[in-house]
């Protein structure tokens, strides 16, 4: 028997011994498998509006991601037309709340191992920099070269010069911290800012990082010299700005169009108010003992201009948060107006509506309010400009605040021999190397001992230690249990194991259209206009998956044939893509190889494919969920008004 | 020939069911194009008034009654827990960069100014099984030495106890 599977009878027989407390409940979800990197389906868990699932990662890892909900559903179940199965289990609150913090406590505790390992890079980053310095008697008027600083660019421009004039918001500003201070405080407070950076200096040690993996235990410290010289430049940067009254980069803001961005006098009045709470914020921050100040106030101080602008120019201007390297929406479907990019649009229109409302009604509204009306005209602002001049639209992750990093050349660096500078170099890189090899070593994905599966049940189980968790090939001595690290036979024993379980699924939407139109329009013609890829109105030929003829999820007698044309279209892929090789460096050869490996399963009656979409067009949410027995009924059969709306 | 050819194929298979479990590299890049995920993370912290001093006038009336935890106060309450437990020399730097970057992904630089912060610290002290003597320790630490903060995280840490 599995550890796993020991783990979900211990939680089977605990909560029949707790069967009488009330009840709460999570939601173990099994997604169907689609061609790609999900050929083995997916399995995850869901806690309130939150998705905890562990995905493939970079350096080979499995990683622990965190998901709302609501994005989980539609990337896997529209766009990756997958259908979505979920067994809700009751628990008493106690145990939910033990197996939430359990996830909560691994995600956060990984998140912080990987940023450890960004450090240790950002280390080794600043040990070369100061050995190239030390190799320079002189710094080059036009060097650029240095670490960039968070923040550093909302005030700073590409040759590290701020803006010529005074910001009046800042020296109002610098006026009330004199007043709450003293007059010398900032002088003072540079001056010991930029001595203790010179002062820094890589720490010699080597043991804490080289045994930090831990596997979701906390690391003794994650705060390494390039942190602390990073938290250093902001603050002296912060306060170099406060003591000139820099004024912000022009290109830091955005100023959108007039119009639909002008201020009411409710909204107006909160503006006044929040930059009156914001100067006041500023102020203590500036004497927190925090060691990251420094980036909230470049981030504070810039907000306060943009919002003293706003006022002056009665329209709201916010910070530029749109990200340095983004992907774009083409110009040709900007100039064709394609449906998803209008319905982005409009999305973006009603977010920047519904941000706006809650800032202007919310009473005091506070940081987070802010950040999200700042996104939302960002957001808003580039589709605006995008329609207006047919240009390519950037696309962005949401979530994100305005950061703005740059480097700034007369920055005070850590007065290193350069000895020591070689010595920590050598250091720095061992560090690394072991750090690196403990993640992939602690966090490496295994198909058979580490996936999605396992990890899912070893953060549930009540048995689980950390120091063996991941190394159960051992385990496996049940051949019954040979095969339950692949999802939907898990899926299946939790459904066993929890007889009470509440079974429902979220259809993938190929195959919720497909029963919209059987129920409306004649069988024999739907299924003659669906079942391949060139007539299909679901489905659009797209460049994310390889071509295909004949969808097979839904043809069980007929999958071997269709198996058969597919796998002789991957073929036909492949000879084409030999003689386009030159032109396209083999993408078309490798795409027809794929595409022919991915037929070869339905040639035996398996379907992985099922059609991946770049834009699926209807209503939120697009695809009902419904209870499990129900499938395939015409009727739309809402579970309860929770599940409904989800 | 064609069988090293179909056996090609059929590793091609066997290595893309090995890499189960991830999601594909299209749907990352649909991502930012998906209607449906074009929402702000920030959105949920913002109508999420515990999470913040900002308080909804049409909320007022429910002040009293007690909320249930926001993702931001059980993201801090655990990265406590988390801190509490390590072994070895207590490192508030680390800890209150960590913090910073907890805050960050619900839309929140300044946390000093939150009384939430302070309340969920004193929560995850309580989790953290610390003996008493220890937890004060620590509590007048992780307050920055400060009576209101501090007041805050024994508030926190002395509800999760009454549990």
């Amino acid at each position: 028997m599995t550890r796993w599977s020991r783990q979900l009878l211990t939680l089977v027989a605990m909560l029949g011994i707790a069967a009488k407390a009330p009840a709460s409940s999570f939601e173990y979800l099994y997604v169907e498998a689609n061609a790609g990197s999900s050929a083995g389906g997916h399995f995850a868990l869901r806690l309130d509006d939150w998705v905890y699932d562990f995905q493939n990662a970079e350096l080979g890892t499995l990683r622990l991601r965190r998901t709302d909900f609501e994005v989980f559903r539609y990337l896997y179940t529209v766009l990756e037309n997958r259908t979505l199965h979920i067994a809700r289990v009751d628990v008493p609150p106690e145990m939910r709340e033990a197996i939430f913090d359990r996830f909560n406590r691994r995600y956060l505790s990984q998140n912080q191992q990987f940023s450890l390992l960004d450090s240790l890079r950002g280390d080794r980053e600043l040990i070369r920099l100061l050995l190239a310095r030390s190799d320079q008697t002189t710094a080059h008027e036009d060097d650029q070269s240095g670490m960039p600083i968070r923040g550093a660019g909302f005030f700073f421009g590409a040759r590290s010069e701020g803006s010529a004039g005074k910001s009046p918001s800042i020296r109002a500003l610098r006026e009330r911290l004199v007043s709450a201070y003293g007059p010398t405080y900032l002088a003072d407070q540079i001056g010991a800012l930029e001595r203790a950076a010179r002062q820094l200096s890589p720490d010699p040690e080597i043991s804490k990082p080289e045994s930090g993996a831990q596997r979701d235990e906390r690391l003794d410290s994650g705060y390494l010299f390039s942190d602390r010289y990073q938290d250093l430049a902001a603050k002296i940067l912060a306060l170099r700005v406060l003591e000139r009254a820099t004024p912000i980069q022009p290109d830091a803001r955005r100023i959108p169009g007039a119009g639909r961005y002008e201020l009411s006098a409710a909204e107006a009045q909160k503006i006044r108010d929040y930059a009156e709470r914001l100067e006041v914020r500023l102020v203590k921050l500036v004497a927190s003992k925090r060691p990251d100040w420094g980036y909230p106030l470049l981030l504070g101080m810039a907000r306060l201009e943009t919002l003293r602008e706003s006022l002056a120019l009665e329209r709201w201007v916010v910070l530029d948060s749109v990200p340095i390297n983004t992907a774009f929406l083409s110009q040709r479907a900007v100039k064709r107006r394609d449906p998803f990019v209008v319905e982005l649009r409009d999305r973006a229109r009603v977010e920047f509506l519904e941000a706006r409302v809650h800032f202007e009604t919310t009473r005091d509204p506070g940081e987070p309010a802010l950040a999200w009306l700042e996104e939302a005209i960002n957001r808003l602002a580039v589709f605006q400009r995008g329609f207006d001049q047919n240009l390519p639209i950037p696309i962005y992750e949401l979530g994100s605040l305005p950061n703005r990093a740059a480097t700034v050349r007369d920055l005070p660096l850590p007065n290193v021999d350069r000895a020591t500078l070689r010595s920590a170099a050598e250091t720095a890189k061992a560090r690394e190397r072991a750090f690196l090899a403990a993640v992939k070593r602690d966090f490496g994905y295994q198909l058979v001992s580490n996936n999605c599966v396992t990890e899912i049940f070893a953060t549930i189980g009540e048995e689980w230690k950390p120091a063996t968790a991941g190394d159960r090939a051992g385990d496996i001595d049940d051949p019954d249990d040979l095969l339950d690290f692949i999802p939907v036979i898990a899926y299946q024993k939790v459904l066993a194991a929890h007889a009470d379980a509440e079974a429902s699924e979220i259809p993938s939407f190929r195959s919720f259209r497909l029963e919209q139109m059987y129920a409306a329009e004649n069988d024999f013609g739907v299924y003659l206009r669906e079942s391949n890829t060139l007539t299909s109105s679901i489905y659009r030929r797209n460049d994310v998956e390889p071509f295909f003829l004949f969808f097979t999820e839904d043809a069980l007698p007929l999958r071997p044939v269709y198996g058969a044309l597919n796998l002789a279209a991957g073929f036909g892929e492949m000879a084409l893509g030999v003689l386009r090789a030159p032109w396209d460096r083999g993408r078309m050869l490798t795409s027809g190889l794929k595409g022919a490996a991915f037929s070869l399963p339905e040639l035996v009656f398996v379907n992985l494919r099922k059609g991946i979409l770049e834009y699926a067009p209807g209503d939120t949410a697009r695809t009902p969920r419904r209870p499990a027995e129900h499938a395939g009924s015409d009727e739309e059969l809402p579970m309860s008004e929770e599940e409904s709306t989800d | 020939m064609i069988a090293r050819i179909a056996l090609g194929l059929f590793i091609g298979v066997a290595l893309g069911l090995a890499t189960g479990c991830s999601k594909s590299s299209t749907t990352q890049a649909s991502f930012g194009s998906s209607s449906d995920s074009s929402s702000s993370p920030f959105r949920s912290s913002s109508k999420s008034s515990s999470s913040g001093d900002e308080t909804d006038q049409k909320e007022e009336d429910d002040q009293k009654e007690e909320k249930p935890e926001t993702a931001f106060e059980r993201d801090v309450r655990n990265h406590t827990v988390g801190f509490a437990r390590t072994a070895g020399e207590p490192d508030l730097d680390s800890f209150q960069r960590g913090l910073g970057a907890i805050a960050e992904v619900h839309g929140i630089t300044d946390w000093e100014q939150f009384d939430a912060t302070y309340v969920a610290i004193g929560r995850g002290l309580a989790d953290s099984d610390l003996d008493v003597r220890s937890a004060q320790q620590l509590a007048v630490a992780l307050s920055s030495e400060d009576y209101d903060h501090l007041a805050l995280v024994r508030s926190g840490f002395e509800s999760r106890h009454a549990r």
